[in-house]
């Protein structure tokens, strides 16, 4: 296999267009990205109760994420030890063991192995062999409040080092809810993108498109929710460290002075007990939460709290991805429950207002990333507007690309093996 | 001894009423064709227009692809006519075939029918879609209006592509 020389193909300002269509480029980063580093995996709400499970694809890769009788959430490899049949099908369910339905093994959902049908068949080695072979493990699991990560192989910095301050963008979420619980039990929406997973990363925090990709929605259905490209606004784009990056409304928010501003200005009166609820929990903080709003940020490599939705994304080739969405329901919030959901599919998904037009503009990079000259992807955008303090490198110039850079700089560490 | 019939319209070969199954051709014709704002009125004011992820579950309890009330409509309609509805600039090439047609329930002014359909779209590739459609027509003065349409796609749990245009 050629060396892929990473650190010339990422560059400050500049990144290679090989880097969104290569096959060996999309491999490496399965084995580097995906598979030794830290990735978003699943939500605790969705493995609620011991015996409850979903089923994920992560680097290519089949997992089962369950919670055992003994109420801890483990992942597992989907590959029954045996002979790798597929040990369970389903995306979700609850089950008190998976059976493997090739040769009948059995196991519990804490992963050991409880049934070999025909034991005599490995003789004196039986007790040895099911000790053995209960199903694999991933290498590594930690939460943040509610979100599940895994490192699927090796070792390296603990989940707290890789979320660095993105953790900041996940309080933000969470505390919406007035039991501090978010619950994604709806489910996800599929969406199959002709793109590159990076692409999709990159739109999901770039202030530069959305007059131009949107602009039916502000022309036919919503007029912009701030003056993008005004000057008077105070959007800022920002690089977290570690590949995190977000669109932060706070300060445009706090300048209009508004609660619920991020939420269709509804008032108060429309969700009294959610209101009521947390004012009991967040004491002296609610006013400002509800001014602040919830978070837009990336947290690398395949998780994006687009606000009041969360998105996970799976690659699946070079130039295909599936983007998986689901509305961040809030536990305690009912009231404000069918509006999220209901905003969600106005928004997300293959037929959203916003989504299915950024879907199509990465397809059509996707297309465009073929041709060979230009051979670079330009990146420069907003450089002498950054600014850097406690939280990051930030613009109030939501056009720059800020974000797009925090994205590279750490990705061209993590291919280099330069970060973990 | 002839038994009374729920009403004397004309049936089509598939036992549906026969100014119901023009409307729903027609409905499909539209659809393929872009014609946005003659499809649109083609729709009641209560309107439900729903892709579910989940046909089992109440539409208000799940996360869909599309479920449209007549206002979110009429929004999905005004964004595909300003032209910048980018994932239909183009718009997609569309033809779609019903068949095996059912009516599920009937009253004099409100009837059901589902049926089956395959819609080749051809955009950027060829894609195929497919799976059952279930109308709701209601017979009011000025004739035929669309009360609800659910589109339960075979391949509704997903991965789906870009669901630009009107399906």
């Amino acid at each position: 296999m050629t060396q892929i020389d990473f650190d010339a193909l990422v560059q400050p300002t500049r990144i290679h267009g090989s880097l969104y269509t290569s096959p060996s480029v999309h491999d490496a980063e399965l084995s580097r990205i995906f598979h030794q580093g830290w990735v978003f995996l699943a939500h605790d709400s969705e493995v609620a109760s011991p015996g409850d499970y979903v089923t994920r694809t992560i680097g290519g890769q089949p997992l089962i994420v369950a919670r055992g009788r003994d109420d801890v959430v483990r992942a597992f490899f989907n590959r029954c030890t045996h002979r790798a049949n597929l040990v369970c099908r389903a995306d979700a369910g609850n089950a008190s063991s998976f059976r493997c339905p090739y040769h009948g093994w059995t196991f519990a959902s804490d992963g050991a192995l409880t049934g070999v049908p025909m034991r005599e068949g490995y003789g004196t080695d039986h007790d040895d062999t099911q000790a053995r072979l209960g199903l694999a493990p991933i290498a590594e699991l930690d939460s943040y409040r509610g979100f599940v990560f895994g490192r699927l192989t090796g070792a390296g910095p603990s989940l707290s080092d890789h979320l660095g301050k993105a953790t900041t963008a996940i309080d933000r979420l969470v505390d919406l809810s007035p039991t501090g619980r978010l619950d994604l039990r709806n489910g996800w929406i599929r969406h199959l993108n002709r793109a590159n997973w990076k692409t999709l990363l990159e739109n999901q925090v770039d202030g530069y498109h959305a007059l131009f990709v949107h602009q039916s929605v502000y022309r036919a259905v919503s007029p912009r929710r701030a003056e993008y490209g005004s000057g008077e606004t105070r959007i800022a784009v920002r690089d977290l460290g570690g590949g995190h990056c977000e669109i932060d409304y706070t300060d445009e928010w706090r300048r209009l002075d508004r609660e619920f501003a991020w939420f269709g200005n509804i008032d108060r009166a429309r969700v009294p007990r959610y209101i009521e609820a947390m004012t009991v929990a967040r004491d002296g903080r609610l006013r400002q939460l509800l001014v602040d709003g919830p978070p837009h940020t990336v947290i690398f490599p395949n998780l994006f709290l687009a606000e009041l939705n969360v998105m996970m994304f799976e690659p699946l080739a070079p130039g295909q991805t599936v983007v998986h969405t689901a509305p961040a329901l809030l536990d305690g919030g009912e009231e404000m429950n069918e509006r999220i959901l209901r905003r969600a599919e106005g928004a997300m998904g293959p037929a959203g207002f916003l989504i299915a037009d950024d879907a199509d503009m990465s397809e059509r990079n996707q297309i465009g990333l073929e041709a060979g000259t230009p051979e670079w992807v330009e990146l420069s955008r907003g450089l002498e507007s950054e600014e850097t303090d406690i939280r990051g490198t930030h613009s109030f110039d939501e056009s720059a690309e800020t974000t797009q850079r925090a994205i590279w700089q750490h990705y061209r560490s993590v291919m280099t093996g330069v970060h973990a | 001894m002839t038994t009374a019939r729920a009403d004397d319209q004309p049936r089509s070969p598939w036992g549906v009423r026969e100014d119901v199954l023009a409307f729903i051709v027609r409905e499909a014709r539209l659809a393929d064709e872009h014609a946005y704002e003659e499809w649109e009125s083609l729709w009641d004011d209560e309107a439900l227009y729903w892709v579910p992820r989940d046909p089992e579950r109440e539409w208000r309890d799940q996360f869909s692809y599309i479920a449209d009330n007549r206002a979110r409509l009429r929004s999905r309609i005004a964004q595909l006519c300003t032209g910048h509805r980018y994932s239909q600039v183009p718009p997609s090439r569309m033809r779609r075939m019903l068949a095996n047609f059912e009516t599920t329930s009937a009253t004099t002014d409100l009837v059901s029918v589902a049926c089956n359909f395959v819609l080749h779209e051809y955009r950027l590739g060829a894609t195929v879609w497919a799976g059952r459609y279930r109308y709701t027509v209601v017979r009011g003065q000025d004739g035929l209006r669309l009360r609800e349409k659910v589109v339960e796609l075979v391949n509704a749990q997903g991965p789906i592509p870009t669901l630009g245009f009107l399906i």
